[in-house]
């Protein structure tokens, strides 16, 4: 009977009392909100680092903690409280950095409440806004430069293990309270606290001074070493086991993650004729005080591999093969992957798609070739071999220098070179050598380059493009102004010239492009200053001949300049006699 | 084109004389208008994938009178084709032409009644054109066209009187008026017509 009775308080203990679980944001959750609607009493919402744009209400007995407190941004939707506590019991609000807030947390008519380890940076108008009816336990935070850190229209809520830093007004509390139930925090440069610009405290057992942050510009509010704030506090450390330090990184629930490293720069060390292939890496030191200071210092790590971005990074050539990712490298900032076994598979070879023909020109274009980083494009005339031109990843090039009227073919192969991926992790000098995530992937080539076969062939022969309509171009600007149209014979004879001679040459093409940008303005002086057409004309006209027998001039053009030149001629002669009749 | 150059723009400019004898407060006004245009060449299609393009233009015109007015219209039109490749005969590189038609017209109103809700009109002027073309690797070729001719005709809707509380409330706009039209013009540079065809919806507003 007895059996009986204990297996039904079973059965209804079961049915009654889902056991506590965490909501994984995002995975199970697109917003932490869903996640807190859907949550039970007692669930944990845990939320993965990444910038969340939204306005939380949280609810009764259900904790929302982010996984790590300098990667995991909470930033408002709208100018409402970032986070509203109204009206629950038993809810924690944990690891996050609350970011571009107007007020951060808006706490009313609640009791049982805890906040830590948030970082609450620039609030606009309070951090935290506790009203005369709610209480809560404020550990283990940072305030920066908020308008109002802590708002509280009672002394019932705890206040501890805080870091007060640039500030306008720290606390604000009833008269009489400034200092009740406030004790073992940190303050420095908060403008209410600077009488006389020198800095005091609140409450007891503070600490005075610089916290000394390694970079609060990045967010990065891990202590550097020889902090006051280190060790400083009450309770114990995660971390570290020792007397819990100020600021989000101490007290019983801090995120233990290092911040990730930052700077990762890898260059070519191979040397001139490799093989040996060889990367040297360098990077950021990461400041905080359990990964850089300390009679433990931390290390950094290594990770690599070839051909593939991301985690897992699962390289074994390094050091030839004696040095399998990730590599721990001890406490400096620099290492060189030596020895390095580069290899790639060949691509598979693309699709030449067109090989278009324009002015001295071809335009090529091909099927992309997954993984292939470039192409290399042979040509000629009588054999494909003549030529060579290697690309990047484009897909298509125009040839250039081609003859007009000439039979060109082509081929294009897929180029692959092996690529190293690379990342770099912090790891603490705790005892329980907490890792921090990848720092950003760092990419780096090395190694001979495989070569698909070549493609399909595609022939091609260089031509002028004549537009529909077929218009003039009315464009030689100085000759027209002096010879006072378009429809001259000289302009055409120059015009011509332009054509059939200056563009067909990398030096001819050069002084029509200059001409281009210098001639229409030349031309209107030219306009402005009509006296000056007939020296202008006297000058061009030489060259006009010159460009008719250069162009092999058609018999209708030697009879124009017959013209031009007797034309010249008289004139000089006549200008002869009236120079000679004024004389007499 | 000797003949407009020579009679119709002297014709113009006295009527502005005259006109601007006759009336000491004229009222001007302004156009903007767009819709589609048909090139009055041969193969447009062929080469630019559709026989028309997409048109724009910005007129402002002096009303000499109700039924009387001169005025001047900038257009724009721009396509996306290719050339050709004499000795093949095949489609060569992508050409992009732009045209800037230019008109002076002088257009007959026919407002009988003050309110009047439709009111037709029609124009007649002188056109000329630049125009540009952009072809790819080889030099651009631009230009302006010989003096040409245009006509238009259209259709004016008053909206003082589908929006008379508005109207009323403007005190610096007179006028103001939906209208469909149709445009003819002909301006042509080494024997070759740039002109066309083309058909507008527009905004005129009077003040």
């Amino acid at each position: 009977m007895e059996r009986l009775i204990a297996a039904g308080l079973l059965c209804v203990a079961g049915i009654s009392a889902s056991p506590a679980a965490d909501l994984a944001v995002p995975g199970e959750f697109d917003s932490i909100q869903a996640a807190i609607d859907a949550a039970d009493p007692g669930d944990v919402v845990l939320v993965e680092p990444g910038t969340y744009t939204e306005n939380l209400v949280m609810r009764t007995d259900i904790d929302v903690r982010g996984r790590e407190t300098a990667r995991t941004l909470l930033e408002p939707e709208s100018a409402d409280p970032t986070v509203s506590m109204a009206g629950i019991q038993g809810a924690t609000l944990a690891n996050f950095t609350i970011i571009d807030a107007t007020i951060g947390v808006l706490i009313a008519n609640s009791g049982d409440l805890v906040i830590a380890n948030v970082v609450f940076d620039a609030a606009t108008n309070a951090a935290i806004d506790v009203d005369l009816n709610s209480t809560v336990e404020i550990t283990n935070n940072v305030f920066f430069e908020n308008a109002t850190a802590i708002r509280r229209l009672s002394d019932a809520s705890r206040i501890e293990n805080n870091l007060f830093v640039g500030n306008t007004t720290t606390i604000a509390s009833p008269v009489g309270l400034f200092d009740s139930n406030i004790a073992f925090n940190g303050f420095f440069d908060n403008d209410d606290l600077r009488p006389g610009d020198i800095d005091t405290a609140l409450g007891t057992d503070f600490q005075i001074g610089d916290p000394e942050f390694v970079d609060p510009a990045a967010r990065d509010f891990h202590l550097r070493a020889g902090s006051q704030a280190i060790d400083a506090g009450t309770g114990t450390d995660v971390i570290d086991d020792s007397v819990a330090d100020l600021g989000a990184y101490g007290g019983v629930g801090a995120d233990a993650r290092p911040f990730p490293v930052s700077g990762l720069t890898p260059s070519d060390a191979s040397g001139a004729s490799p093989p040996p292939f060889a990367i040297a890496l360098g990077w950021d030191p990461n400041l905080d005080y359990r990964v850089s200071g300390g009679a433990t210092p931390g290390s950094y790590r290594v990770y690599y591999r070839q051909n593939g971005d991301g985690p897992p990074y699962p390289g074994t050539d390094a050091g030839g093969g004696a040095q399998p990712s990730p590599i721990d490298v001890g406490n400096q900032t620099e290492f060189v992957l030596e020895n390095l076994a580069p290899g790639i598979d060949a691509p598979v070879a693309p699709q030449l798609l067109a090989a278009d023909p324009r002015n001295e020109t071809v335009v090529l274009s091909w099927s992309d070739v997954p993984g292939a980083t470039g192409y290399r494009v042979s040509y000629g005339i009588a054999s494909i071999d003549e030529n060579t031109i290697d690309l990047g990843e484009a897909t298509g090039t125009t040839v250039t220098g081609l003859a007009n009227g000439t039979t060109y073919q082509f081929a294009v192969a897929a180029a692959r070179r092996p690529v190293y991926h690379i990342a770099v992790t912090a790891v603490d000098g705790t005892q329980n050598r907490n890792e921090s995530a990848f720092s950003e992937e760092a990419e780096m080539a090395v190694g001979a380059t495989s070569f698909s076969v070549r493609s399909n062939t595609l022939r091609s022969t260089p031509e002028v493009t004549v537009p529909v309509p077929d218009l003039p171009d009315k464009g030689c600007f100085i000759a027209t102004a002096a010879f006072g149209a378009h429809w001259q014979p000289q302009v055409a004879i120059l015009r011509d010239f332009r054509d059939r001679v200056l563009l067909r040459n990398a030096f001819g093409r050069g002084f029509v492009a200059w001409y281009y940008e210098q001639g229409p303005q030349a031309a209107a002086w030219l306009n402005q200053h009509s006296q000056l057409k007939a020296p202008v004309r006297a000058v061009l006209l030489p060259l006009v001949a010159a460009a008719l027998v250069l162009l092999a001039a058609t018999p209708a053009q030697w009879v124009v300049l017959g013209g031009l030149l007797l034309a010249w001629h008289r004139t000089g002669r006549s200008r002869r006699r009236d120079h000679d009749g004024v004389g007499r | 084109m000797t003949f407009l150059t020579r009679s119709i723009v002297p014709a113009l400019a006295m009527l502005l004389g005259s006109t601007a004898l006759a009336v000491a407060d004229p009222n001007w006004s302004v156009e903007i208008k767009g819709g589609r245009f048909e090139p009055d060449l041969d193969e447009y299609g062929q080469f630019y994938g559709s026989d028309d393009t997409a048109h724009f233009a910005v007129a402002g015109t002096w009303l000499a009178r109700r039924w009387l007015e001169v005025g001047a219209e900038l257009g724009y039109l721009s396509d996306d084709g290719v050339g050709v490749l004499p000795v093949s005969g095949t489609p060569g590189a992508p050409v992009e032409y732009t045209l800037w038609p230019l008109h002076l017209f002088v257009t007959l109103r026919g407002e009988f009644a003050s309110g009047q809700l439709f009111v037709p009109y029609a124009s007649v002027g002188a056109s000329l054109a630049y125009y540009e073309q952009k072809i790819d690797q080889q030099p651009d070729r631009n230009g302006r066209t010989d003096v040409g001719a245009n006509a238009r005709a259209g259709l004016q809707l008053l909206l003082d009187r589908v929006d008379p509380l508005t109207a009323e409330e403007s005190g610096f706009l007179k006028h103001s008026y939906l209208f469909i039209e149709g445009q003819w013009f002909t301006t042509e540079v080494d024997d070759i017509d740039l002109g066309g065809y083309a058909w507008l919806l527009g905004f005129k507003l009077e003040f």
